[in-house]
């Protein structure tokens, strides 16, 4: 089976996130051409590709900080393409930014307080909190830590944890596992399996195939700017020439 | 020297100090905020000493009222501004040079309408009943009034410190500086944010304006006579610093004050320039600044 594998199927679940024909520009270039994806309630949805073909891109467009041209971007049914990204991020997308993106001057409490401080007061930060704790109890014991004294690990455990209190329930995580050793790679994966099962909607960009094999539901390949392929994991695994010929060849699990 | 030389000079350099701590934390914190420099900060500074002494002051006579009025008008004043005019350039990436002569020609708009307005002869405000006449202590003489000025500042600084470091309100700003984009992904209205607090250091200006009126005087030239210092002081005491716009505040007001009873006004000047490139060869983001605001 060579050529663009496309799969169709049919999911009975709710949408929560749907992305139809995005253009981004970084000035004149043309980075995202008619981006279309959908992510439904409970799924890990991976964005695969070779770098620098607009996969962040993706992510940056749905929360419009690098806003699209044209195109649409849905939440719950909702058309938030034009919001200004805090707008966005208070409807209940949690974003995980590529870099972390922590505040190293504050403590680890303290950055986890920002997205609920701007939730509003009818949340329950306890409640928050504690679901955070309980998925890494790192964090609860270096609460009270300047942000930037801690690992990368750590850190990405931190930034994940700040998505998850951002987001309700969908958090978009970019390149989560980059930069970690594989021991904490593979906490990592556990960590968001679990989340996965805290009812939580993950729309992972990943380097890492294999990574990617591991914990998503369906995937997405995109390349220069488009989505050249997609299907369930189970789909992918039967046709690995479709990762081979988009990725390069996979190490076989 | 004398001692109560010395001390008379240390008392004026808290004093002057005072005044260029508040009027250089809202350069300061807006300058870490948003990556602008405000020229046209004076501008608040002027208007809040002119409306003390041209308009409040004639009118009801009270000078706390003055301070309070001068706050809240050039609160809304600074909002305004940085609504209209600002939030436009920076949210287009034109934040350096194009802020730089929006404000200067504000500036320059507004100092000329308060000549028309009201003439350019400088004045001298009368400092409040209550606040006037000296303290002796042991063989030295201190005007009650520069005390005052120094309680004040002390004590606004003071809530801003607490503002910042110790309520939400605060960790957001606190993020804003740090990595606006990331903090706006995370649900922080930042543009909101940026112009309340850009009021805020106007509004402390328009304060400071009032506090000096006594001491420094009033007259149209107030706009730009202190800019210089006070570039000197926020970069001396770091980009994005309260701490070190008090710190360096506190010594900056020292070397004018000691400068010009010894030397000139022109020479303290020079000293307080030579000082700030000295400490800037040892510690290039000046004394307590962060890196990443000026990325």
């Amino acid at each position: 089976m060579a050529g663009c594998g496309k799969f169709i199927w049919e999911k009975q679940s709710s949408m929560l996130l749907e992305v139809k024909e995005l253009h981004t520009y970084y000035g004149q270039s043309h980075i995202l051409q008619g981006i279309s994806l959908k992510v439904d309630e409970g799924e890990i949805v991976a964005l695969l590709g070779p770098n620098g073909m607009g996969k962040t891109t993706t992510l940056r467009s749905v929360m419009a900080l690098t806003p699209a041209k044209s195109g649409h971007v849905l939440f719950k049914g909702e058309d938030i393409t034009r919001l200004h990204p805090f707008e966005i991020a208070r409807k209940g997308i949690g974003y995980v930014p590529e870099d972390r993106g922590i505040f190293k001057s504050l403590t680890v409490i303290q950055n986890l307080r920002i997205p609920h401080l701007n939730k509003g007061r009818r949340e329950n930060w306890e409640r928050d909190r504690e679901k955070v704790y309980a998925l890494f109890p790192i964090l609860k014991e270096r609460s009270q830590q300047m942000a930037g004294s801690l690992s990368g690990g750590e850190q990405q455990m931190l930034t994940t944890a700040r998505g998850m209190i951002a987001g309700d329930h969908l958090i978009l995580l970019d390149e989560p596992t980059e930069g970690l050793a594989p021991n904490i790679v593979q906490d990592l994966i556990d960590s968001l399996q679990a989340i996965k099962k805290q009812n939580f909607t993950i729309l992972l960009v990943e380097q890492s195939v294999n990574t990617a094999l591991e914990i998503a539901d369906r995937c997405y390949i995109l390349e220069k700017g488009r989505i050249k392929a997609q299907g369930t994991i189970d789909e992918i695994r039967r046709n690995p020439e479709i990762l081979h010929q988009y990725l390069g060849v996979p190490d076989e699990k | 020297m004398t001692l109560e030389f010395f001390f008379m000079q240390m008392l004026n350099g808290l004093t002057i100090g005072s005044i260029f701590i508040l009027l250089s934390s809202g350069l300061t914190i807006v300058f870490g905020l948003q990556g602008i420099t405000n020229c046209a900060h004076g501008v608040f500074y002027m208007l809040g000493a002119y409306l003390a002494v041209k308009v409040v002051m004639p009118l009801a006579g009270n000078y706390w009222l003055a301070l309070v009025i001068a706050f809240l008008f050039n609160f809304g004043l600074g909002c305004l501004m940085e609504y209209t005019g600002i939030r436009f350039l920076v949210q287009n990436k034109r934040e350096g040079t194009h802020v730089l002569v929006l404000t200067l020609g504000l500036a320059i708009l507004i100092r000329e309408l308060v000549k028309i307005t009201w003439g350019a002869v400088p004045q001298l405000a009368e400092a409040p009943a209550i606040l006037q006449g000296t303290l002796t202590v042991g063989s030295v003489t201190y005007p009650v009034y520069w005390l005052f000025v120094i309680a004040f500042t002390a004590a606004i600084m003071a809530t801003l410190g607490f503002l910042f470091m110790r309520t939400g309100l605060g960790i957001l700003v606190q993020s804003i500086t740090m990595n606006s984009e990331v903090t706006q992904a995370l649900g922080t209205n930042a543009p909101r944010i940026n112009t309340a607090v850009f009021g805020l250091g106007t509004g402390i200006a328009g304060i400071a304006g009032v506090l000096s009126s006594p001491i420094l005087g009033v007259e149209p030239n107030m706009v730009f006579d202190l800019l210089i210092v006070l570039f000197v002081v926020i970069i001396f005491g770091g980009l994005g610093s309260l701490l070190g716009v008090v710190v360096s505040g506190v010594i900056v007001g020292m070397i004018i004050s000691f400068g010009t009873a010894l030397m000139t006004g022109m020479i303290a000047k020079i000293l307080a320039f030579v000082v700030m490139i000295a400490i800037l060869l040892v510690r290039p983001l000046g004394l307590f600044g962060k890196t990443g605001i000026l990325d």
